[in-house]
């Protein structure tokens, strides 16, 4: 390989553009969460009431928590990509232009993780 | 892995993992989809029967519709991040490395192996003859 590197500029640049899609993506996911929490809330005040038969309300918590579950879980996939998957590429891009770059945080396990994401949890 | 170029093979195995990533991401916006179909298809029919009061029916309908759209809105944000930030992911990285071998310092201008879909996102790209993303996140 030529020891040619492109314009530190542009790396910089694109390094930082895909940094705040990352972040971008942490906020969506972030969005979602407190969407949930104030419709927990809401229909928690609901369930909580006498406007409804108490079986009625027993089936809709259970519906609810394991909806919840399903959602926090695969919200925490979302958030992994977009944290461990964001740092793990902008390491490998710089390292390919033979760039000082340090790895990402406590790297083994993730390390694993990044170079394997199909083994992540699929929710 | 500090300090030290990543080989072409290497670069080529960490395409294939942020391509995977990606589609990983995609896989989790789908499963929280889902996971809002199934509580309506338990919430709707409840909200349609006679124990619920009118006025909860109403209130409860809005709040789930409310988040609905909320969560919706959010999710288009994550499947755009998880396919066209993949694709400029695999197109940049590429493009770094192809060059890297070509002594060409200049990622301000497009390959002309990059196939770009829509004429402004990035498809298909190779190194060479060999080649290095297929479509990414797609």
């Amino acid at each position: 390989m030529s020891t040619a590197q492109p314009p530190r500029e542009s790396v910089d640049q694109f390094l930082k553009a895909s940094d705040e899609l990352m972040k971008m993506g942490v906020t969506f996911s972030g969005n979602i969460d407190v969407a949930l929490d104030d419709f927990k809330l809401r229909l928690e005040g609901f369930l909580k009431t006498n406007f409804l038969e108490r079986a009625v309300a027993e089936m809709l918590t259970h519906s609810f928590s394991e909806f919840e579950r399903d959602l926090r879980t695969n919200l925490v996939g979302i958030n992994k990509i977009c944290t461990e998957g964001g740092q793990w590429y902008a390491f490998c891009f710089g390292s390919a232009l033979g760039r000082d770059v340090h790895p990402p945080a406590s790297s083994d396990s993730k390390q694993g993780s990044a170079s394997k994401p199909s083994t992540s949890q699929e929710g | 892995m500090q300090n030290q170029r990543l080989t072409e093979d290497e670069v080529q195995k960490f395409m294939q993992g942020c391509e995977d990533l990606m589609r990983l991401g995609n896989k989790f916006t789908m499963n929280i989809r889902q996971a809002v179909t199934d509580l309506k298809g338990t919430y709707d029919p409840v909200l349609k029967s006679q124990y619920v009061e009118k006025a909860v029916v109403e209130l409860l309908t809005r709040s789930l519709q409310d988040f609905e759209r909320k969560v919706e809105s959010s999710l288009e944000g994550i499947d755009k991040i998880c396919t066209k930030g993949g694709k400029w992911f695999s197109f940049y990285l590429g493009r770094a490395m192809e060059k890297e071998m070509a002594g060409q310092p200049d990622l301000t201008s497009r390959p002309a192996e990059i196939k770009m879909a829509d004429g402004n996102e990035p498809e298909h790209l190779s190194l060479g003859s060999r080649p290095f993303a297929k479509k990414a996140g797609s």
